[in-house]
């Protein structure tokens, strides 16, 4: 390392963990059902050493019937022992992973072009680019299986670890099922050790979506080249609800004018970017097996591999005469990335984050005791993991509830807590009940009411006697 | 007569509808031959640019506009810069003054809309801290001013032109053109998946051409996004020029075989959609005022009532008939309201038979339904997909 990089790197380095930490609990505005299943499974295991289901040091957490890799709650626990089970702990291990992807740009780019100002200016990029850092500020196996992923190429490409190379890559495939398609022998072994591991394949595949050959080869190849779409990676995001940053795309829209001159200088000198060009063509490949339309969460590692073009592109016009221009349209632009996280995001957006799910918990904390039984109505799907993680639920007596129940789930009751729609004019009549519903469900005065930050009415808590 | 594709209103004319697309198809022969000049070996460009998807949309449907093209490729032969750029700069007044001016560009960037906009914004950050809290006035100076968000979205209006899934797969892709505000409708795919790794290879080995381009982007900036296919038009003999300078240097025998397969698989599926299924690709009321026409024509000795209430019925009925009979009369009828004519065929929406709403079924009809045209949207809130015909005995 350099002189500079020794002095800078770590300022970068300071500069993405502070702002992947900051506002962490506020920002995204709440937990999703995906981190609350992650969270709580992390809890179980720590007290339990068992799942929510009651599988013991599993693999793959059931959560959903969608199987996740289990190596996210495993990363959480330390975090739940050190500052209990809140957002934080369970959003810290994607902080984490999200600042060592920064220090990975950097190896990276030195490794392709072997020029350290190139490489601080791919750290810096990725510490600020909109996928990163949104990315690292939720927890997203997919951003923890991407560190894990890069981590084990560099080992293997710069050092011919193999063997550390090899462990972490089948890490990197046991977190996040995009992984599994990179490192294809781990889907294998993954199937043939646990079926069920590789059932969210069944769901997700393109191939369960087209029956003709020559559709299925249109909606492929449309797809793959969805995920170099300009107007994709720097304006228009992806309509995948929980995976963008309002307002912006994967990455700052001035960054397209570098990443066409890095592209230009790339292909320029091919030959000696093999490596690159094959770890930029592949990368979209488990993004492009699904059905969706560019799904960020599957296709981490080639944002990550575009930033180092960007960075060469960059490098290629930065001269006493562009710096200024430059840093006044990257900081605007930076400036605004920040205002749309940790303002717009949390206010207009909170709709895509189950917002309102804590606050409800907290209501029912406070009145249940004395209750027979609490009748839950919400639209949001999965809302038990909701009551587990916000309540604390003791993992091990839910385990009792949950052992048995079939896959797929139908019903989501547990102990004293039911979740179904509410018919005022009959379960009026009902004795002893505490009822949690939205407004136009509980007709009535009630014990207490649920508001979010703007003072409207999200739930209403009524009890009969 | 009735010819397919349907005829916008927009198109109407002095021209009649077949003289209409017969010019355009002559147009699309006479500018794919003259794109062929361009190149010493001629059959192949020729093609292409025949097959092309965009062009055949554009000669198709913007039939005098796509007069712009034959002289932008005339001045791409002569590689006169100036003169390109005087076309452009004519094609950009021209669409600034033909264009819907809701759909217009320039006006987003006035000192007043801007303004407006940085304040809504500012708004939105305050109320998200429940009022408490409000961005320093030297960040709030960098982070919302004019020129930089007037040249954000200048920024933001030409990448928003590389969109591969509106070039290639507007309708397949919708979940997602959709966040552009695109319609599926009237986006039609501007060229074959296979043609956009052919132009991007053509960039890079023919560089000559990126200043013709800059200049033949310019009126992009007439229009919104939407519009692009439109606004984009000068661009069209460029992109096909770099996907032949790559096609040129395959081998002749593979080129042979992979054209021939892209041709089975995409040409003529293309072709049938086009000619076949117009609702795919344009507004059912364009549909409508063809088949309205026909039905008339096949019926004119007999009394109809045409609905007005999605559109101009009646302009479009003269355009393709040339003369209206005597015992057809065009009115936003309301058979729910009025008591029907005797003898009389009656024309319209769903809704307009019965009480609108959801659900509209034709045995609840009022007046008998004889025939329903199959549409797709519902023009008018609650008055149902399809056009009915009905007759009152």
């Amino acid at each position: 390392m350099d002189r500079l990089s020794k002095i800078i790197l770590p300022l970068i380095l300071i500069f993405a963990f502070a702002i992947r930490i900051f506002g962490i609990e506020k920002s995204p505005p709440s937990l999703n059902w995906d981190e609350a299943t992650l969270g709580y499974n992390a809890y179980s295991l720590l007290k339990t050493g068992k799942d929510e289901f009651g599988k013991k040091s599993p693999l793959n957490l059931r959560s959903f019937d969608d199987y996740k890799g289990a190596i996210y709650s495993y990363t959480v626990i330390p975090f739940i022992k050190l500052v209990g089970l809140n957002a934080t702990a369970i959003r810290f291990p994607s902080v984490i992973s999200g600042t060592i992807i920064v220090f990975l740009a950097y190896l990276f780019t030195l490794m392709f072009f072997k020029n350290y100002r190139i490489a601080l200016l791919a750290a810096f990029l990725i510490a600020i680019e909109p996928w990163s850092l949104h990315f690292s500020r939720a927890a997203f196996e997919a951003n923890l299986a991407v560190m894990l992923f890069l981590t084990g190429i560099y080992l293997v490409v710069k050092f011919k670890s193999f063997l550390f190379g090899g462990v972490t890559l089948i890490l990197s495939a046991l977190t996040y099922h995009a992984e599994k398609v990179l490192v294809f022998p781990v889907a294998i072994l993954a199937y043939i050790l646990n079926p069920t591991s590789l059932i969210r394949l069944s769901t997700t595949s393109i191939f369960a979506h087209y029956q003709s050959p020559v559709e299925l080869i249109k909606a492929v190849l449309f797809r793959y080249f969805s995920y170099f779409s300009p107007i994709n990676l720097f304006i228009r995001g992806t309509p995948e609800p929980s995976q963008h940053i309002p307002n912006f795309g994967m990455f700052h829209p001035i960054e397209f004018l570098f990443l066409v001159i890095g592209v230009y200088f790339f292909i320029k000198n091919i030959k000696d970017h093999k490596v690159l060009a094959a770890l930029i063509l592949i990368s979209p490949i488990p993004g492009v097996l699904t059905w969706n339309w560019f799904y960020p969460a599957r296709v981490l590692p080639l944002f990550f591999f575009l930033s180092s073009i960007i960075a060469y592109g960059l490098s290629k016009i930065l001269n006493k005469f562009t710096i200024v221009p430059i840093l006044i349209l990257l900081a605007s632009s930076i400036l605004n990335l920040f205002t749309s996280l940790y303002f717009y995001l949390p206010y207009q957006e909170r709709g895509n984050w189950q917002y309102g799910m804590k606050e409800m918990v907290g209501e029912i904390t406070k009145y249940q005791n004395g209750y027979e039984q609490v009748v839950i109505e919400t639209k949001t799907a999965q809302p038990y993991i909701f009551l587990l993680l916000y309540s604390g639920y003791d993992p091990g007596k839910y385990q009792e509830f949950s052992k048995d129940i079939p896959s797929p789930r139908k019903s989501f009751d547990f102990d004293k807590y039911v979740f179904r729609d509410i018919y005022w004019d009959k379960d009026k009549d009902l004795t002893n009940i505490l009822f949690i519903g939205p407004v136009s469900s509980l007709p009535v005065t009630p014990l207490s009411e649920v508001k979010d930050f703007e003072g409207n009415i999200l739930y209403k808590v009524v009890g009969t006697e | 007569m009735l010819v397919t594709p349907p005829i916008d209103p927009s198109e109407v004319t002095f021209i009649g509808p077949l003289a209409l697309r017969i010019l355009g198809l002559t147009l699309l022969l006479i500018n794919s031959f003259l794109f062929s000049k361009l190149f010493q070996k001629k059959l192949i460009p020729f093609l292409i640019f025949l097959i092309n998807p965009w062009s055949v949309y554009l000669h198709t449907f913007f039939t005098f506009q796509s007069l712009f093209i034959t002289a932008a490729i005339i001045l791409i032969k002569k590689g006169n810069k100036l003169l390109l750029l005087l076309l452009a700069l004519l094609t950009f007044v021209y669409l600034q003054k033909t264009l819907p001016k809701d759909y217009l560009f320039l006006p987003k960037l006035k000192p007043a809309n801007l303004a407006f906009e940085i304040n809504e914004r500012q708004k939105i950050d305050f109320l998200a801290t429940g009022k408490t809290f409000i961005l320093p006035p030297v960040i709030r100076k960098i982070t919302y001013n004019k020129p930089m968000l007037a040249l954000d979205k200048i920024l933001r209006h030409f990448v928003s032109f590389i969109d591969f899934e509106q070039m290639t797969a507007p309708l397949e892709s919708y979940e997602i053109v959709k966040l552009s505000g695109l319609s599926p409708k009237g986006n039609f795919p501007m060229f074959f998946i296979w043609e956009v790794p052919l132009i991007i290879y053509g960039i890079f080995i023919n560089k000559k051409l990126l200043p013709f381009i800059v200049i033949l982007l310019i009126p992009i900036f007439a229009a919104e996004k939407k519009l692009f296919t439109q606004t984009a038009l000068l661009t069209l003999p460029v992109f096909l020029y770099w996907e032949i300078q790559v096609l040129e240097k395959i081998k002749p025998k593979h080129l042979l075989m992979v054209t021939a397969i892209l041709f089975i698989v995409f040409v003529i599926h293309y072709y049938i959609t086009f000619y076949t299924k117009p609702l795919m690709y344009k507004s059912p009321e364009n549909y409508y005022y063809q088949e309205i026409a026909k039905w008339v024509n096949k019926n004119e000795d007999k009394k109809i009532i045409v609905t007005t209430m999605f559109g101009p019925t009646e302009k479009m009925t003269k355009y393709y008939l040339s003369e209206i009979p005597s015992n057809v009369s065009f009115q936003p009828f309301d058979l729910n309201k009025e008591l029907p004519q005797k003898n009389t065929y009656y024309i319209g929406l769903p809704g307009q038979f019965l009480r609108h709403g959801k659900n509209l079924t034709a045995d609840r009809s009022l007046v008998p339904v004889i025939e329903i045209i199959k549409g797709e949207d519902e023009l008018v809130f609650e008055y149902g997909e399809n056009l009915w015909i009905g007759y009152q005995k």
